[in-house]
């Protein structure tokens, strides 16, 4: 991103900043903080160990009012954390992106829901003895759920309208090809070894939970186990795509061989050199899905477009895109 | 990976590839360790016979710049560093027979010589 977008309408970039930061980091850090307050202020009317977890028998986990404290407290901070991160490039006209405007109400429904359904959990264990005849929360969280629908689409109407106009193409100087000449560009992107500890660290927690789970006598370890492990085996095989373009037309393919997408010239419609943020425009990592807009999103910068004679989009950021685009302008010149 | 060919060329379609390769390897389009394209997938890629690319990626194993292994295919040896400053000669080389009107038959012909 150059001077001249960075510098583009200051005015509606406060604005659109501040109002951001308010829905995804301030409401939702004060809903959460509330809610902890609120809970700590029962603690003299409770059991010294409260249920913190149900399963269709009823209560089958029990723990300090402390941990539910630290769980609505730490998600909270921790997804409102990532946001404001997310929140850095905006689009040019200065308002947000559209996914930028989903994660920062997401961000604000999450904490409604979990300071909700957290505290009501709590709310109905005043005065027991025994919390291991608590009632199940269900009906809290439901209402959390619902009440932070309602926060959420208020908060939709505070932010700015999101930006829908796609991000503007760079230059590329083009390739001067001979009337008989072949060209093709192959380039392989890799996750960066970040992503892939984190989504690893991802497994591990659900694979570790799922097995405290099971040696608590849950009957649910192979139906949580197997799915694991299908999930992972697919996020590991879309952790290092090799890109190839020419007179074919793009291939994008993991380097398992599948998943691929494979665009045959004919139907490449354009082809646009442009600039990727992931998590502005699409929210993250991996293969992503945003407004008709399909992302090979392994790293930020300069990216391949595609759009197809369908009308939809193929975004894919790789190391040196600007010759992958020059090659496939002249292949489609042909 | 960015490769070139022109088949109406004097220059056989192999040796035109292989120059292609290794210009990726030297420009840092492709980096140490890296595994090139299965040679029957270049080959459909460009519209030429598997054999040709095979004899490129053989080029390129006897000049030290690839590593073929039964299986995993070839893979960017780790010597590009020397190949690098030889680029970096080799530009200022024909900068300076530009500079003295000397004809690229003429230059090549001095290397030839030079290097008896």
């Amino acid at each position: 991103m150059n001077d001249s977008t960075q510098h583009a309408n200051p005015e509606q970039r406060a604005v659109t900043r501040s109002r951001l930061l308010l829905v995804a980091v301030v409401l939702p850090l004060a809903v959460a903080v509330a809610s902890a307050l609120i809970i700590i202020s029962w603690i003299p009317t409770l059991p010294a160990v409260i249920g913190i977890h149900w399963g269709s028998e009823g209560v089958n986990g029990f723990g300090s009012p402390w941990e539910l404290v630290a769980t609505v407290l730490g998600t909270v901070s921790l997804f409102s954390g990532v946001m404001a991160f997310s929140f850095a490039d905006l689009a040019e006209s200065g308002r947000p992106r559209p996914t930028q405007k989903a994660l920062a109400v997401t961000a604000l429904w999450l904490s409604v829901l979990l300071g909700v359904g957290i505290a009501g959990s709590v709310a109905t264990q005043r005065g027991l003895s025994d919390a291991s005849t608590a009632p199940d929360p269900l009906p809290w969280l439901l209402l959390g759920a619902l009440l932070g629908l309602v926060a959420a689409a208020a908060a939709w109407f505070l932010l700015p309208r999101a930006d829908r106009t796609p991000p503007s193409a760079i230059d590329v100087e083009p390739l001067e090809v001979g009337p008989s000449e072949r060209v093709f560009w192959t380039g392989t992107v890799s996750a960066a070894r970040g992503v892939l500890l984190l989504i690893l660290a991802v497994f591990a927690l659900g694979i570790g939970g799922a097995v405290a789970a099971a040696l608590g006598g849950e009957e649910v370890l192979v139906l949580v186990l197997l799915p694991l492990f299908v999930v992972l085996a697919l996020a590991l095989t879309a952790v290092r795509w090799r890109v190839s373009v020419g007179q074919h037309g793009v291939n994008v393919v993991s380097v398992a061989g599948w998943p691929a997408i494979r665009i045959p010239l004919s139907e490449v419609a354009d082809v646009r050199l442009i600039t990727v943020n992931p998590v502005g425009d699409f929210g993250g990592w991996g293969w992503r899905w945003s407004g008709g807009r399909t992302g090979i999103i392994l790293q930020a910068g300069p990216a391949i477009e595609v759009t197809r004679s369908n009308g939809k989009v193929l975004v894919v950021p790789v190391d040196d895109a600007e010759t992958a685009v020059a090659v496939l302008q002249v292949a489609r010149a042909r | 990976m960015l490769i070139r060919i022109d088949p109406t060329l004097s220059t056989p379609l192999f040796e035109q590839l292989a120059a292609g390769i290794r210009a990726s390897v030297i420009d840092g389009r492709l980096t140490v360790g890296e595994r090139l394209l299965p040679a029957r997938e270049l080959a459909g890629a460009l519209d030429i016979n598997v054999h040709t690319v095979l004899r490129a990626y053989q080029i390129l194993r006897e000049e030290g710049l690839l590593d073929m292994r039964p299986g995993r295919g070839a893979i960017v040896a780790g010597r590009i560093g020397q190949h690098a400053a030889l680029a970096g000669a080799i530009h200022d080389l024909v900068d300076e027979a530009k500079l003295r009107n000397v004809s690229e038959s003429a230059l090549l012909s001095l290397i030839r010589e030079a290097y008896k």
